[in-house]
């Protein structure tokens, strides 16, 4: 091999300037394999491309040389061909390691092979490159009988042997050798002299190893195989220096309790079933090096719940004092949410932070006291109300004498007071005055205390007749009477009642859900200067004169709101009311604290504990406006026909034909339907006259839309796009349109209506599986309707089993073995393509996702970004509906990502959203994609985390290393996402290179600040479309915007936007930072950039790397990236 | 040393008398003040007491320790003479007084409330002298010279130059992230530390120069491992040594802990109390520590209720050089 027969000489100056990555053959290398190999380096993306497209045929011929009569000679091939061509040794590209363990393990038990040169030749190449226990695996060879004819398998054992200090062993194997007549004796008695030679010279040192290489297997033992190896060297004084030998996998455990020990490394798998019955040599396997070292890799494991042991610092002497604590003080009611830091023991706040930040008001937050005083109902008492009613005396004079004054000395001090509870006007009654800001109201009291509320309560359960009739009501004053002096808080409650239950019964029934915020309104009110001592004394003979009129009022309100507080009575009836009234929302109106939406921004001092319901997909990111109703129609608002600002006017040619331009009228009749006034139309331009700028643009060539501002999305200018393609789309593989009506949408959503309803019921008829067929010039396709995995309202996907492929496979396994041309021409067939595959369903149909998909994959050509892109198969275009195949992937999207993150990191314990080093991850996954996609002109148009689904592909931890590439080496090419949904996607291509878009839809905070300020934009749809996804990433909720006036001033130019999330405190803030400026602030990057135009690629290049850099260097901290990556594989794949 | 007569109810304050080392006057939520002789007898006695109508959120001592100040829930200031028993009633906010300190250099009481508002009142006249609108909810006051922190809701600090109430001298947010719960000026008069309710204690300094805010820092304290979870317990109570300048904390966990707030050091913690710590005072030769324990404001619970027998007023003699800083 090392001489190279072949005549043209090689030039070494090429292999010298790679010496360093050519790993070196003891059998040498052909120079001029290695200067082809090599001089091809120039492109290394295309030669990687080859060398994948050769390995990929490898595999092939592999999986079909079972049927070969020398299945052995294509692995050779195999090997030998990826030792050549990658000189540098094992790699993740070569894979070399994995081909020479699954080779030598394919025909461990093929006596056809035991004997055979080549095959101990490739054991003998893995076990000298690559094992971590060479002489583990030769006596594991000699257990199997490998070899053991063959004088190769001696003299390298032996020269192992002799190379680490085991002379005599090595003698005794070159004996063994011999007395087993391996072939060839007469070289393997040579080595043996030359051996016997070198050991006169340098006799075996005194302290080596005495016993036998290879140890006889006793029938007994191998009958029943012991934990340990058996093979080689485990007698004592062996155990040491291959410690590895004791972690050796054995699938038979039928363990010794003496040997209990080594039951810790069997495997977990080997299942009692596993008890080898049969006669087996007693060593299995040797396993692959991975598999073998197992127990040196830490297992990944959530961090939540860890607790890290720290050192050194001193502990507070609690323990004892502890149990002293749990006697004497209250047991904290509240366990509060335990948040963990990484690194830092997990903490949790001893106080109950819901209480001090009252979600359900906009109140401030409440300090202890407040808690306490209104736990004690001493809050939101008008003492000066109080003090005034004191001064009235004539009111209180009859009142008084039958107050049971408390012995208390201040009480008799004090002149009497009572509780005024003034009800509110009656037109409040029954609403919830939760803003409660209404301060022109009068003057309302609200006494709040526990008694007051077990009234309430024992008033709902009395039987109702009771309070109607009037003989009750005036036993009820009287009870008011008795004791409405006290207020105090001491425990006597059993005969304390309010003065006034019925007007506090209706404040509390108005206001049960709503307590402190009417509290908050006493703090808002009494700034309001007191009403005077007459409108005092007017609001109490208010009170006293209607007090029967309010009662009955109040019977018939209790009856109707008894439902709503139904369950609250009868838990606890009349006994200790829980104080707890916060806690207990229930104003029967407009109560939905807990669905309330992400970015309904919270004051900022109460969104420390943000709800954690998780993210609900948002399909229409847009909410359909009233100008364009025609939602129903279009998928999105956005892709309405705008015909104000096309040129040719209401004079659309038709670029589809007849059909499309039928189905375009019929998408103009159905979806512009009357309720949108004409000059709507408009009115998004109003400002601006487009049309003026066009005849302008009208003389340049070249691109196919010349308007410098229009809207992108428009139905009518993709038409026209699509018409004036060049070349056409109907050149495009795989896309075809259809003459006719296709009219199988609604059979499809019936049958996968049906498949949702039996999923949930078990029952039902079996609905037949919709087949659609194409029929299309080569054969066409035929696909089989599955069920929906994507709810889009006017574009549902559905997972569709692709006949044609389907029964390839099939086909193919009743293929006969000897047809080889037949497979040929299936694996052709099926080349790309796989059995399970997307279909999105759209109608009306539109080609313009399939073209942008398309050019995507086109322009990026053989890049990773392209990776990044969700292949597309095939297009069908109907007049009523439209086919997009596209390859299935069935592992979510980020937004499932980012649900499991707050499901399964939800404090307490967790953050409820992703790790920062998986954000960083899958954003420089987006960042470079789109940073590609822009280069090349293309815009997504609809950047969110569900059009993103994750591109993990399976990889075994030998192709994947736990060191983040970010070259995408060592399998981190395989991990990362894949872009969907372009059905919004703008080619600028067509465009003027000075276009500016205008959208006419109504815009959110979802929407780049250009599109919210009817400002134009251009790719700045898609730089906040990233920032939505990072941010809802990092913090688990939609993103929000604010502007900051810039230091120049005026203009808003000069304004910029930052989002209002902080960052926490561990994250890399600059990253994020620096990330978010530049995404929400494109404008202000353009300078560096080729024209000083967006895109902002430079800027965008440089964050990413910062991002890159940073992963690269802790990407192994903690659980690790792969760690993580892993982990979330799990996770989705558990999720179906 | 235990107080004998303790409130009934939870402790909201104490305080010593700026000039009386035996004089501890303190403030219950079973609306009464109580001022006590903490030399008399073996457990001190209890000298007077004197009511509010509600609860009473704050007291401290006036001119002389024959002007007594309180404040409560009953929105009401108080002044109290225990020599004569008088009571005087200062003034009225339109909410629960939750803070109030007297100021010596305009011998002005100085009140803030839940109901937005700093007041100022002249115990002399006696009358409200002036009133000044907050933006949030006020939690504490602490005075020294002629200097006014006034802590609010919202994590919202204001500087007053007591001089000057018309604006605030410095508006500043708390450097802690949780909600403030006690602040207090230092001895000297440079700065004040202020506490949360998560377990944290800052310490600032008034002087709004770079470098002065530099040195402002904030610690972590007041927690305690249960169950291999770090529980954070606020902070109720900071008192600062009247000669040493070191300051002493309070939490919920029952623990008084004792800083040095130059050299950032923790100086001891005491023994836990049985009861979450609600106030404290040095006496003013710096030789007494007071500390009120009771329960119900560990977690702030909003039904805490406070067993008489939990509430405690400890009187600690400070052993030689005890409290002193480091390298003092």
């Amino acid at each position: 091999m090392a001489g190279d027969a072949s005549p043209p000489t090689t030039s070494f100056d090429d292999i010298e300037l790679h010496k360093e990555n050519i790993q070196p053959l003891a059998s040498g290398r052909s120079a001029r394999a290695l200067a082809q190999v090599l001089s091809a380096r120039a492109s290394p993306v295309v030669l990687r491309g080859e060398l994948a497209v050769k390995q990929a045929e490898f595999e092939k011929e592999l999986k079909t040389a079972s049927e070969l009569d020398d299945p052995f000679e294509v692995w050779v091939r195999y090997v030998s061909w990826t030792v050549e061509n990658f000189p540098s040794g094992n790699s993740h590209d070569s894979g070399l390691l994995n081909l020479l363990e699954r080779a030598t393990r394919e025909f461990l038990h093929e006596e056809q092979y035991k004997n055979d040169p080549r095959y101990v030749k490739l054991w003998i190449q893995y076990i000298q490159n690559h094992s971590d226990a060479p002489r583990e695996a030769f006596a594991y060879l000699a257990r199997h009988n490998i070899g053991q004819r063959l004088a190769l398998f001696y003299e390298e054992f032996a020269a192992l042997l002799e190379s680490i200090g085991r002379k005599n062993q090595a003698t005794e194997i070159y004996q063994m050798g011999i007395e087993n007549n391996a072939r060839p004796v007469d070289r393997l008695v040579r080595k043996f002299d030359e051996f016997k030679q070198r050991l006169e010279h340098n006799p075996p040192a005194a302290d080596e190893p005495t016993s036998p290489a290879l140890r006889v297997v006793r029938p007994a033992l191998a009958a029943k195989p012991l934990g340990g190896g058996l093979g080689g060297g485990t007698s004592p004084e062996d155990q040491q220096p291959l410690p590895q030998s004791q972690s050796r996998p054995q699938p038979a455990p039928t363990k010794k309790p003496a040997r209990q020990k080594m039951a810790v490394f069997s495997d977990a798998d080997a299942g009692p079933s596993a008890k080898a019955t049969k006669e087996t040599t007693g060593w299995e396997e040797i396993g692959t090096r991975e598999h073998r070292s197992k127990e040196n890799t830490m297992e990944s494991k959530p961090f939540t719940g860890q607790t890290l042991k720290q050192e050194g610092g001193k502990k507070p002497s609690g323990g004892k004092l502890m149990v002293f604590r749990d006697t004497s003080l209250p047991q904290h009611k509240f366990i509060g949410p335990i948040t963990t830091i990484p690194g830092k023991r997990p903490e949790r706040v001893a106080v109950n932070l819901k209480l001090l930040y009252p979600e359900e008001s906009n109140d401030e937050e409440l300090s202890f006291e407040e808690l306490q005083a209104i736990g004690r109902g001493l809050y939101g008492i008008n003492w000066n109300m109080r003090r005034e009613n004191e001064v009235g005396e004539v009111v209180e004079a009859a009142r008084r004498n039958r107050i049971q004054v408390k012995s208390r000395v201040f009480e008799e001090k004090r002149a009497p007071i009572t509780v005024k509870t003034v009800m509110s006007p009656s037109p409040n009654k029954g609403k919830i005055r939760r803003k409660g800001h209404s301060q022109n109201s009068e003057p309302t009291m609200t006494f709040h205390t526990r008694a007051a509320t077990d009234e309430i309560y024992d008033i709902f359960n009395q039987p109702l007749q009771l309070s109607t009739t009037p003989g009750d009501e005036e036993s009820y004053s009287e009870g008011e009477e008795f004791d409405g002096e006290d207020y105090t808080m001491t425990t006597q409650v059993g005969e304390r009642s309010e003065q006034s239950e019925g007007a506090d019964a209706e404040e509390d029934d108005d206001d049960a859900g709503s307590v402190k915020s009417e509290w908050s309104d006493f703090a808002l009110r009494q700034n309001a200067p007191t009403e005077g001592e007459e409108g005092v004394e007017g609001v109490y003979e208010e009170e006293t004169t209607e007090t029967q009129e309010k009662f009955e009022k109040l019977a018939i309100h209790k009856n109707e709101k008894l439902a709503v507080f139904h369950d609250e009575p009868e838990q606890k009836p009349a006994s200790r009311l829980p104080v707890h009234k916060i806690k207990i929302p229930s104003p029967p109106e407009n109560f939905n604290p807990p669905r309330l939406p992400y970015n309904a921004g919270q004051p900022p001092n109460q969104n420390r504990l943000p709800y954690m319901t998780p993210i609900v997909e948002k399909t229409e990111s847009f909410p359909p406006t009233t100008a364009r109703r025609r939602a129903e129609h279009a998928k999105t608002p956005s892709r309405s026909r705008m015909p104000d600002i096309i040129d040719d006017g209401p004079a659309i040619p038709s670029p589809f034909g007849e059909i499309i331009n039928n189905s375009g009228k019929s998408l103009i009749s159905q979806s512009d339907p009357p309720l949108v006034p004409k000059e709507r139309e408009r009115k998004p331009f109003g400002a601006k006259p487009v049309t003026a700028v066009k005849p302008v643009a009208k003389a340049i060539e070249e691109p196919v839309i010349q308007d410098l501002q229009c809207n992108p999305m428009d139905e009518a200018l993709r038409v026209q796009i699509c018409e004036k393609l060049s070349p056409p789309l109907k050149t495009y593989e795989g896309f075809h349109q259809h003459a006719g009506k296709f009219n199988k949408a609604a059979e499809i959503r019936k049958y996968s209506k049906a498949i949702a309803r039996k999923d949930g019921e078990k029952t039902g008829t079996i609905v037949p599986e919709p087949m659609i067929d194409f029929v299309t010039g080569d054969g066409g396709s035929s696909y089989t309707i599955k069920r929906e995995i994507g709810k889009g309202a006017f574009a549902p996907v559905y997972l569709a089993e692709n006949n044609t492929i389907a029964d390839a496979e099939e086909e193919m396994d009743d293929l006969d073995e000897d047809d080889t041309e037949g497979r040929a021409e299936l694996v052709k067939k099926l080349t790309g393509r796989k059995r399970f595959e997307a279909i999105k369903m759209e109608h009306p149909p539109s080609p313009w996702e399939f073209y942008i998909m398309r050019q995507s994959i086109r322009r990026l050509g053989v890049s990773r970004a392209s990776e990044s892109v969700l292949p597309v198969h095939e297009m069908h275009l109907f007049a009523d509906e439209g086919y997009l195949i596209l390859s299935y992937r069935d592992q979510g999207t980020i937004l499932d990502l980012i649900n499991i993150a707050k499901v399964d990191k939800a404090p307490p314990g967790g953050t409820g959203v992703m790790d920062e080093v998986l954000v960083m991850f899958l954003s420089v996954e987006l960042l470079r994609t789109i940073e590609a996609l822009h280069a090349r002109g293309i815009l997504h148009g609809d950047l969110k985390a569900d059009n993103c689904l994750i591109r993990f592909e399976n990889l075994p931890d030998t192709t994947w290393s736990a060191r983040y590439r970010r070259d995408g080496s060592n399998g981190w090419d395989k991990k990362g996402i894949s872009l969907i949904d372009f059905g919004r996607g703008i080619d600028m291509r067509l465009f003027h290179p000075n276009v500016q878009f205008i959208a006419d839809w109504k815009t959110d905070t979802q929407d780049c600040a250009e599109m919210r300020e009817m400002r134009p934009w251009t790719y700045q749809i898609d730089y906040h479309g990233l920032a939505a996804i990072i941010h809802t990433m990092l913090f688990g909720k939609y993103i929000d915007t604010t502007a900051e006036q810039g230091g120049l001033g005026g203009g808003a130019g000069a304004r910029k936007y930052r989002i209002t999330s902080t960052f926490k405190r561990y994250w890399q803030t600059d990253i994020w930072n620096e990330l978010f400026d530049v995404l929400l602030n494109p404008g202000v990057y353009t300078a560096d950039e080729v024209g000083g135009m967006m895109p902002v690629g430079k800027a965008m290049r440089k964050v990413r790397e910062g991002m890159e850099q940073w992963l690269e260097g802790n990407c192994e901290k903690g659980v690790g990236l792969k760690g993580v990556v892993r982990r979330m594989e799990g996770m989705l794949a558990k999720r179906k | 040393m235990t107080q004998g007569n303790p409130p009934e109810d939870a402790i909201s304050a104490l305080t010593f008398s700026p000039r009386n080392p035996t004089r501890l006057l303190v403030s219950s939520w079973d609306k009464y003040v109580h001022l006590y002789d903490t030399n008399a007898g073996l457990n001190g006695s209890k000298l007077t007491a004197f009511p509010h109508a509600a609860p009473v959120l704050d007291c401290c001592f006036g001119e002389t320790d024959g002007v007594l100040f309180s404040g409560g829930l009953d929105w009401l200031v108080k002044l109290f003479d225990p020599e004569t028993g008088k009571e005087t009633t200062l003034g009225t906010h339109d909410g629960g007084v939750k803070s109030i300190c007297y100021n010596t250099e305009i011998k002005a009481l100085i009140s803030g409330s839940w109901d937005h508002t700093v007041r100022l009142f002249d115990p002399r006249s006696p009358r409200q002298t002036s009133k000044h609108p907050q933006p949030h909810k006020i939690f504490s006051t602490s005075t020294i010279n002629h200097k006014l922190v006034v802590a609010m809701a919202s994590r919202s600090v204001y500087l007053y130059d007591v001089r000057n109430m018309a604006e605030p001298w410095q508006r500043r947010e708390s450097s802690l992230k949780f909600m403030t719960r006690t602040v207090r000026c230092m001895p000297n008069g440079q700065g004040y530390a202020s506490s949360s309710i998560e377990g944290r204690v800052a310490v600032e300094f008034f002087d709004a120069s770079d470098e002065s805010q530099k040195r402002k820092y904030a610690f972590k304290c007041h927690r305690q491992v249960e169950g291999g979870v770090d529980v954070v317990y606020p902070v109720n109570a900071l008192a600062f040594h009247p000669v040493y300048g070191t300051f002493a904390s309070g939490g919920g966990d029952g623990i008084v802990s004792l800083w040095d707030g130059m050299a950032k050091r923790r100086l001891r913690q005491y023994q836990k109390y049985p009861a979450s710590i609600a106030a404290l005072s040095f006496s003013n030769n710096g030789k007494y520590l007071a500390v009120g324990s009771s329960s119900g404001f560990e977690d702030g619970s909003e039904e805490g209720t406070c067993p008489p027998e939990s509430v405690k007023i400890l009187v600690r003699e400070l052993g030689e050089g005890e409290g002193k800083g480091k390298g003092q």
